[in-house]
C-alpha cells in the first residue's frame, strides 16, 4: 500500500519549492527536517545549513571529507561538539575576538624581536607554565580505550577556566577546540572529535593556556593501551631528540644550532625530522621570535640571551619528514601515513644555561618511557 | 686555514657543490665560472684595469640571448645581517649597515665548516685591493683625486667601527670566543670589509647589503653590461617575506591611524624574520564570514531512498571541490613543504640577460651606473671611458662662490636654505657615491622593470655604513659636482641660479616653501635640456632657446652661472694638480699589483681631469656667449 509522502518545502531561507532530498548528514545523525529542492540551493544554505550538525552526545559519526585522499588510516569523526564558552571575567588574547581569529600583536613590529623577559615576568610565566603542567597531567590521567579526543578537550577546557585561564588554542586562527589532539599520523594539529582512543594508539595532547597576561605551550605523546614496538622506539627517541636539544641552552648558543642534535639523534634511530612546523618565542604573545626549526643546517636567526623564553617541540617521523594538511586547514599529518610523535618543553634561557619552565611536577603521572 | 694553498679549481669544485646543496641553480649549457686568469684576456680587451684579487669570473659557452634566465639563487642563500645569527645581537648594540654585514662574514668564517655558508666563503679572496688596503705609495698617486679625499676618511671610520667590534666581542664572549678567530686583528677586519665593499648589494628593503653567491662572480663593465640582477626589492621590512605576510596589513593599519603610538611602542627595528612558526598564519584565508564553523564538505542531497542524485553527481563534483577549496584556500591535501618550496622561488634573485653577448666571452654585471671615482674606491678598480664619471666639489667652495660673488650673508642664507630642502639635495648616487635616496633606489628599480627601459638600476648599490661614517662631520652637507662629459650636477646649477640672483628675486624663492619648491624643480630641467643641447653641439643661444620654454631663467642669470661654475672646475682642477705625484710606472712583471694600482690610479686622474676640461672649455662658451 503507498502512503502519501508527507510534502516538504526546501529548508533554505527564502525558498518555498517542494523538497524531496534530504542533507546525508543530517540523516546520518539522525536530525529530521533537512530537505532540500536541488544541490544548488542546497550549496547556496550550506555554511549556515552545517552549524546544525554541531550535536552534543551524537550517537553516530560521519566523516567529513569523504571525497579526500587520506594518507593513513586515520579519519576524523564529525560532528565536532558545539564550541565550548569561556566565562566573559576570564581576560582573552587579542585573537579570541578578532576576525579570523587573526592576532594583531603578533602581526606588529615588536613581534619579529626577541624579548628578554624581566624578572617579574619570568615568574609569571613560570606560574602559568606549571599550570599548563598541571592540566596536561589532569588530560593524560584520563586517557584510555573507549575516550574520545573530544572528551579529553572538555577535560582540558575545564581545567583551564577552573585555574581562571583562557585556552589559548580556542579561536587562534579559528581553530575551533581548547588543545590539539593528536594520533598516530597526525603530526600536530589535530583537532579533538568523536574519534574513541584505540588500544595502540599513539596521542600527543598539546596544551597552551593564557594568564595573567602571557601564554604557556607545552606537549607529550602518551600510548594508549598496548603500542608495538616500532612506536615506543619512535616516542622515545623524540623525548630524548627534545632533552638534547634542551641541554644546548644556554646564553651565546645560536638559535639554528638546536637542529644538528635533534635530526642526529632521529637519525641515527631511523627517524625523520619535521620541516614545516617550528619551536617559537613563548610568553605575552603564543607565537612570536624566535623561530626554532628542528632539523639540521637551517639559517634560524639569533643567539640566546637570558631572558630569551621559547618551545622546542621536535615532530620525528618514522618515515618520511613531509607533512600535508587535511581539508579543516589545521590537521599535518604524514605523506605516508606512518606515525610522528612530538614532545614540546617552554624554556628560560637562565645566566648560565636553562630552565624548563615546563618541567614535570612531583605530581605529575609516572613517564610511560621509564619501563622502555 | 691557510686557504691559499688551496687550488682556484678545488675552491672552485667545492662551491659548485655548495650551490648544489643551497639550491642556487644556473644555465649549465650557457655560462660557466672560470678562473680569473682565464678572463684577464678579455679584460685587457676592454681596457680596464683588471681587478686581479678577484678569484673567478663568468664566461659565456654560446651566445646569450636578451632576457635569458641564467642564474637563480635563493633569498635564502644570501648573507645579510638581519637574516643571520647575530641578528638580535646587532639590534640590541643598535649595530647595522656594512658594519654588522662585515662581522656577520667575519663570524660565518670564525666558524670554518660548521657555516652553512662554508663553502661560499672558502671561494671568496682573501680580500679586494681596494684604496682602502693601499699602501701609502700607492694612496699618495691619489692625490688630488676624490678618492684621495674619502680614504683619508675611510682609515678613521674603519677605526671607528674597528672600536665597535670590539666591543660588541666583549660584550658576547660566549658568542665570539668559540674559535681561535682573531677577532682584535685589525687587518683581518680591514680586509673583510675591502670583501663587504667590493661584493655586497642591496637584496631588499630587509636584508639591506648582503652577499649574494654567484651574482658577486660576475665582474662589472660600465655602460656595456650583458645581465642584471632581477628580484623583488619591496619586501616586508618586518619579516622579509615578499607578500602575503601579515606584517605588511598591520603597518598599513598602523599608517592608516596615524600617530596611533601602539606598533611604534613595540619597538622600531625590523631585522628578525620569522618564517615557518608553528602555526601557518592565516594570512590566506578569514576574510569571509562563513569561515565560522569547520569545514565540512558539502555533500550530497540523497533521496528517501538514501541514494544521492546521479545527474547532478558529475555536473557538482567539480564545482564542489572548487567551493570547498575557495573556503580554504592554499592548503587542501597539498604537501606544505610544496608550498614551502613555492614561496622560495619566488623569494629569489635571477641574473636575467640584458644586452646579448658572444660565445666564449666574459659575461659582465653593471654594479650600476657609477663613475670612475666610485669604481675605484669600493671595487678598486676603473673602466677606461665612463659616461658616469662624476668630480665632486667641495661644498665649502660651493659656499665660497657665493660669498664672493654676492656676499657672505648671501652665503649663509644659502646654507640655510640647502638643510631646509634638504630634500631635494640629497646626493645622486653618480655623484660620489655617498649616501642614496631611497626613494630614488626605488625609483630606478622601477625603471628597471619597465619593459623597454635600458637604465639598470635592478643593482643600485646602498651605502656603506663606513662611508656614511666617513661623511659624519658634514653628514647633512649635499655633494656637488661635476659630472660627465663636464656639466655642473643639476642640483648644484639649480642653486647657483637661485643663489647667485639679486636679492629681491632669491629672497622670495628662499623664503616661500612652495614658491622654492615650484622653482627649484623648473630650473633643474631647463638646464637638464640646457646640458643635453650642449652635449649634441647645438650653439649656445640655440640651446639656451630651447631649454628655456617655460621661461625659467635669464640669460644674464645663465652667464653669470657659468662663470661661477668653470672657475670651481678650475679650482678643482688645480687640485688635481699634475701626474707628477705619479712618478714611474711600478714594474708590471715584478709587482703586478703596484703596477694596477698605479693605472687605476693613472686613469682616475686622467678621467677627473677630463671632465674638469671640458667643463671649463664649455662653460667659458657659455659665459661668453650669454653675458
Amino acid at each position: 500500500m503507498t502512503t502519501v509522502e508527507q510534502q516538504h518545502s526546501c529548508k533554505s531561507s527564502g525558498c518555498d519549492k517542494p523538497a524531496a532530498l534530504q542533507c546525508p548528514t543530517c540523516v546520518k545523525l539522525a536530525i529530521k527536517g533537512s530537505f532540500f529542492c536541488s544541490q544548488e540551493c542546497f550549496r547556496g544554505s550550506w555554511a549556515e545549513h552545517k552549524s546544525t550538525h554541531q550535536v552534543s552526545n551524537p550517537t553516530t559519526s560521519y566523516n567529513p571529507f569523504p571525497t579526500y585522499q587520506f594518507t593513513g588510516p586515520l579519519r576524523p569523526e564529525y560532528p565536532l561538539s558545539p564550541r565550548r564558552e569561556v566565562p566573559a571575567d576570564i581576560p582573552r588574547p587579542d585573537y579570541a575576538d578578532a576576525p579570523g581569529g587573526a592576532s594583531k600583536q603578533e602581526q606588529t613590529y615588536g613581534n619579529a624581536q626577541i624579548v628578554a623577559m624581566s624578572a617579574d615576568e619570568i615568574e609569571k610565566m613560570r606560574v602559568v607554565c606549571r599550570m599548563g603542567r598541571e592540566i596536561l597531567d589532569t588530560a593524560a590521567r584520563a586517557l584510555r580505550v573507549g575516550v574520545t579526543t573530544d572528551e579529553i578537550d572538555r577535560i582540558v577546557h575545564e581545567a583551564t577556566i577552573e585555574r581562571k585561564a583562557y585556552p589559548s588554542p580556542l579561536n587562534y586562527y579559528q581553530f575551533p577546540k581548547s588543545v590539539c589532539t593528536s594520533v598516530n599520523e597526525v603530526i600536530c594539529h589535530g583537532i579533538p572529535d568523536q574519534r574513541k582512543l584505540q588500544d595502540g594508539d599513539i596521542v600527543n595532547i598539546d596544551i597552551s593556556l593564557y594568564r595573567d597576561g602571557f601564554h604557556a605551550d607545552l606537549n607529550k605523546t602518551y600510548f594508549v593501551g598496548n603500542v608495538d614496538a616500532k612506536s615506543k622506539k619512535l616516542v622515545k627517541t623524540t623525548r630524548e631528540c627534545l632533552q638534547k636539544a634542551i641541554e644546548m641552552v644556554k646564553p651565546g648558543v645560536l638559535y639554528r644550532d638546536l637542529g644538528s642534535a635533534i635530526e642526529k639523534h632521529a637519525r641515527d634511530n631511523g627517524f625523520s625530522v619535521v620541516r614545516t612546523y617550528s619551536g617559537h618565542g613563548v610568553g605575552k604573545m603564543f607565537h612570536s621570535a624566535p623561530n626554532v626549526p628542528h632539523y639540521a643546517k637551517n639559517k634560524a636567526i639569533g643567539v640566546m640571551k637570558p631572558g630569551h623564553v621559547f618551545t622546542i617541540e621536535p615532530m620525528i617521523n618514522e618515515g618520511s619528514y613531509n607533512d600535508q594538511t587535511w581539508r579543516d586547514n589545521w590537521t599535518a599529518v604524514t605523506v605516508d601515513g606512518k606515525r610522528s610523535a612530538q614532545f614540546e618543553h617552554a624554556i628560560l634561557v637562565t645566566e648560565t644555561g636553562y630552565e624548563v619552565l615546563t618541567c614535570r611536577l612531583p605530581s605529575s603521572p609516572k613517564s610511560q618511557l621509564k619501563d622502555l | 686555514m691557510p686557504d691559499i694553498n688551496r687550488s682556484s679549481s678545488e675552491k672552485l669544485r667545492v662551491l659548485l657543490q655548495w650551490f648544489a646543496e643551497n639550491k642556487i641553480t644556473y644555465n649549465e649549457e650557457a655560462i660557466k665560472i672560470v678562473d680569473q686568469q682565464a678572463t684577464a684576456l678579455s679584460s685587457a680587451a676592454s681596457k680596464g684595469t683588471a681587478v686581479l684579487s678577484h678569484g673567478f669570473g663568468v664566461v659565456s659557452l654560446r651566445k646569450l640571448e636578451s632576457d635569458e634566465q641564467l642564474v637563480v639563487i635563493p633569498k635564502s642563500a644570501v648573507i645579510s645581517a638581519a637574516t643571520s645569527a647575530l641578528a638580535n645581537i646587532f639590534i640590541d648594540a643598535d649595530i647595522g649597515g656594512n658594519l654588522a654585514l662585515c662581522i656577520t662574514v667575519m663570524y660565518e668564517k670564525s666558524l670554518g665548516h660548521a657555516s652553512p655558508w662554508y663553502g661560499y666563503l672558502q671561494s671568496l679572496p682573501e680580500c679586494a685591493d681596494i684604496p682602502l688596503l693601499w699602501d701609502a705609495q700607492s694612496r699618495s698617486w691619489l692625490k688630488g683625486t676624490d678618492v684621495g679625499e674619502w680614504i683619508s676618511r675611510d682609515e678613521a671610520s674603519l677605526l671607528e667601527d674597528f672600536g665597535v667590534l670590539q666591543d660588541l666581542v666583549a660584550e658576547y664572549p660566549a658568542v665570539f670566543g668559540g674559535s681561535d678567530f682573531k677577532w682584535d686583528c685589525f687587518e683581518s677586519f680591514v680586509k673583510i670589509a675591502s670583501l663587504v665593499s667590493s661584493r655586497a648589494f642591496s637584496v631588499d628593503v630587509h636584508r639591506d647589503n648582503s652577499m649574494v653567491p654567484f651574482a658577486d662572480i660576475f665582474n662589472h663593465r660600465t655602460a656595456k653590461e650583458n645581465v642584471h640582477i632581477v628580484c623583488e626589492e619591496m619586501v616586508c621590512p618586518v619579516c622579509g617575506e615578499a607578500f602575503g605576510c601579515a606584517h605588511m596589513d598591520a603597518l598599513e593599519e598602523m599608517d592608516n591611524h596615524e600617530g596611533a603610538s601602539e606598533g611604534e611602542d613595540e619597538g622600531e627595528d625590523n631585522s628578525e624574520s620569522e618564517e615557518d612558526s608553528e602555526y601557518d598564519e592565516g594570512d590566506d584565508s578569514s576574510d569571509s564570514e562563513s569561515e565560522d564553523e569547520m569545514g565540512e564538505e558539502l555533500p550530497l542531497l540523497v533521496n528517501l531512498m538514501g541514494n544521492t542524485v546521479a545527474d547532478e553527481l558529475q555536473q557538482d563534483d567539480d564545482v564542489e571541490m572548487e567551493s570547498v577549496s575557495d573556503e580554504h584556500s592554499e592548503h587542501s591535501g597539498e604537501s606544505d613543504s610544496d608550498d614551502d618550496q613555492e614561496d622560495e622561488l619566488v623569494d629569489t634573485l635571477e641574473m636575467v640577460v640584458f644586452r646579448p653577448c658572444k660565445a666564449n666571452t666574459e659575461v659582465f654585471n653593471t654594479y650600476g651606473e657609477h663613475g670612475s671615482a666610485y669604481l675605484l674606491h669600493r671595487y678598486g678598480f676603473c673602466d677606461a671611458k665612463n659616461p658616469f664619471d662624476s668630480v665632486s666639489l667641495s661644498t665649502e667652495n660651493v659656499m665660497q662662490a657665493f660669498a664672493i660673488s654676492v656676499s657672505e650673508q648671501r652665503a649663509k642664507d644659502v646654507s640655510t636654505v640647502i638643510r631646509r630642502f634638504e630634500d631635494l639635495f640629497e646626493s645622486r648616487h653618480r655623484a660620489c657615491g655617498q649616501d642614496e635616496d631611497e626613494e630614488e633606489e626605488a625609483h630606478d628599480h622601477d625603471h628597471a622593470h619597465d619593459e623597454d627601459s635600458d637604465e639598470d638600476g635592478e643593482e643600485d648599490n646602498d651605502e656603506d655604513e663606513e662611508q656614511d661614517n666617513q661623511a659624519d662631520d658634514d653628514e647633512n652637507a649635499p655633494r656637488f659636482s661635476i659630472d660627465a662629459p663636464g656639466h655642473p650636477d643639476l642640483n648644484l646649477a639649480a642653486l647657483l641660479v637661485l643663489g647667485l640672483a639679486d636679492e629681491e628675486v632669491f629672497s622670495k624663492a628662499s623664503q616661500s616653501e612652495e614658491i622654492f619648491r615650484h622653482y627649484f624643480p623648473v630650473i633643474r630641467r631647463f638646464w637638464a635640456m640646457f646640458q643635453d643641447e650642449l652635449d649634441n653641439d647645438t650653439p649656445v643661444p640655440a640651446a639656451f632657446r630651447k631649454a628655456n620654454q617655460e621661461g625659467a631663467v635669464r640669460k644674464a642669470s645663465v652667464g653669470t652661472v657659468s662663470n661661477v661654475v668653470y672657475r670651481l672646475a678650475e679650482a678643482r682642477l688645480q687640485l688635481l694638480a699634475d701626474d707628477s705625484v705619479l712618478g714611474e710606472k711600478p714594474a708590471t712583471d715584478s709587482d703586478p699589483l703596484m703596477a694596477s694600482r698605479w693605472e687605476s690610479a693613472k686613469l682616475l686622474r686622467s678621467n677627473e681631469r677630463k671632465t674638469l676640461s671640458q667643463c671649463i672649455k664649455t662653460y667659458k662658451k657659455v659665459a661668453a656667449k650669454l653675458s
